[in-house]
């Protein structure tokens, strides 16, 4: 996880009962970065080792992370 | 050419800043603009050259507010397609036409209804790289800029009282400044205690969107000389992105460094064509729609140390009585998000010595930025002798 942030408020209607969620920049180890929803509480620095999981929407798939280790 | 035929700045345009004008924005560009042309003495028979910028349509078209200022025709005209990175690089671009003679006598405005009307902050942009942020709730500028904070802190060993203290540092010249939309004294534990809105920001960490307009004129040195104000010259202007900036001005999904912004890459230029160093700057103006900005800009322009710049501000130096003023109107955080055009007209008046209770002590050199991530603009301003 190279950075993320935690939004505490939501800034557009829709999203207001997702709060409190985390984005995360994501840099691949086959070497490209993505941004995507992590799961779990919202880190408090970056490093950690994330894991990537897919979530079937109505007509999109959406790639998600989850922390697979505690980072440093 | 010659010396004679050098930029300067020569008026700076205001209508005031609110939450709700009542007044369309072609009013409010035209307010601005007559408003600055009555502070040089000038007037719209004399204007030969317009330019602004929008981001998204939330503007009027440069043809549209000469018309309303009667100007008699027009020998360069230029609407950016941009938002926060344009008014340093619109300064440069009416320098450039000035000094060749394609125009003798420039008006920029930024005019908008930035809170009644079309608010940028969580404007929905075009565009290919917008669909996969969107529904991942990726949505709002001040997340972006988030974005590149957190990495920034982390890895230059920074935190939320260095942020804070940008905050605080700023608003004590907001308190003295009538135009700013905050003028209520800020202190670190009023700061603090606010909750996050978007890590690592609070609500005092974020500009406010406002309803206004700001407006320049330019012409050439020899004809400043004449006129009612000191003239300020364009010593230098630069406009860099780095290599894939992005497919909009929130795509930074191929920016490789969050900790360092355009301002890194323009530093040397910008003071390379001026023949000035750093150490030469009396003080700045810091393009700041987040807290967060201003410290990368800090560090991205050489005045402080790589993971200095919170170390610096909560010293003290960036104060009206410090080693470098920085933001002497309180900032976009304080006076106002006018994209930053209002940040180049404080500039302005400062290097002038128009700065009121806010002026600094030293005014010969000024340095300005605009924008916040991968592109961006700056100008040192100078006063001419």
């Amino acid at each position: 996880m190279y950075s993320w942030v935690g939004v505490r408020r939501a800034l557009t209607p829709g999203l207001e009962a997702e709060v409190p969620y985390t984005i995360a920049a994501v840099d691949l180890a086959e070497g490209a970065r993505v941004f995507g929803r992590l799961e779990g509480p919202e880190p408090t620095s970056p490093g950690a080792t994330v894991t990537a999981t897919f979530v079937d929407h109505d007509e999109w798939t959406e790639l998600r992370f989850r922390p697979v280790e505690v980072a440093e | 050419m010659s010396d004679g035929r050098s930029a300067a700045v020569v008026g700076v345009g205001y209508t005031p800043f609110s939450r709700d004008s009542g007044r369309s924005v072609l009013d409010l560009a035209r307010a601005a603009s007559a408003d600055a042309l009555a502070d040089a003495g000038l007037r719209g028979a004399d204007v030969d050259g317009i330019g602004s910028f929008m981001v998204m349509h939330d503007s009027v078209k440069c043809q549209a507010v000469a018309t309303t200022l009667a100007v008699p025709g027009l020998r360069w005209s230029v609407d950016l397609d941009l938002g926060g990175q344009a008014p340093c690089h619109l300064v440069g671009l009416a320098a450039s036409a000035i000094e060749s003679g394609h125009a003798d006598v420039v008006v920029l405005y930024r005019a908008m209804n930035g809170r009644s009307g079309s608010r940028v902050g969580t404007m929905t942009f075009d565009g290919p790289a917008a669909s996969w942020r969107y529904p991942i709730g990726y949505d709002a500028y001040l997340m972006y800029v988030a974005m590149w904070a957190q990495r920034f802190l982390a890895e230059t060993g920074q935190g939320g009282e260095d942020l804070g203290a940008v905050a605080v540092a700023q608003r004590a010249y907001a308190v003295d400044n009538e135009r700013a939309v905050r003028r209520r004294p800020l202190t670190t534990a009023d700061y603090a205690a606010a909750p996050v809105v978007v890590s690592p920001f609070r609500a005092d960490d974020c500009t406010v969107e406002v309803d206004g307009a700001a407006a320049l004129v330019l012409t050439t040195v020899d004809r400043a000389r004449d006129l009612a104000r000191p003239p300020v010259l364009v010593a230098s202007s630069v406009y860099r992105a780095g290599p894939r900036s992005g497919l909009d001005i929130g795509d930074h999904l191929l920016w490789d460094d969050y900790t360092r912004n355009y301002t890194n890459l323009l530093r040397e230029e910008l003071f390379a064509r001026a023949g000035l160093a750093s150490g030469d700057v009396d003080l700045a103006e810091i393009y700041d729609c987040f807290s967060s900005t201003v410290l990368m800009g800090l560090e991205g322009l050489g005045f402080c140390e790589r993971g200095g710049s919170g170390a610096f501000v909560r010293s003290g130096a960036t104060r009206r009585d410090g080693a470098l003023p920085v933001n002497t109107h309180g900032g976009l955080l304080a006076e106002g998000y006018l994209h930053g055009m209002n940040t180049v007209a404080e500039a302005v008046l400062q290097v002038q010595g128009r700065g009121g209770v806010r002026q600094a002590p030293r005014h010969e050199v000024c340095a300005v930025t605009s924008g916040a991530l991968m592109d961006g603009s700056a100008l040192l301003l100078t006063a001419a002798r």
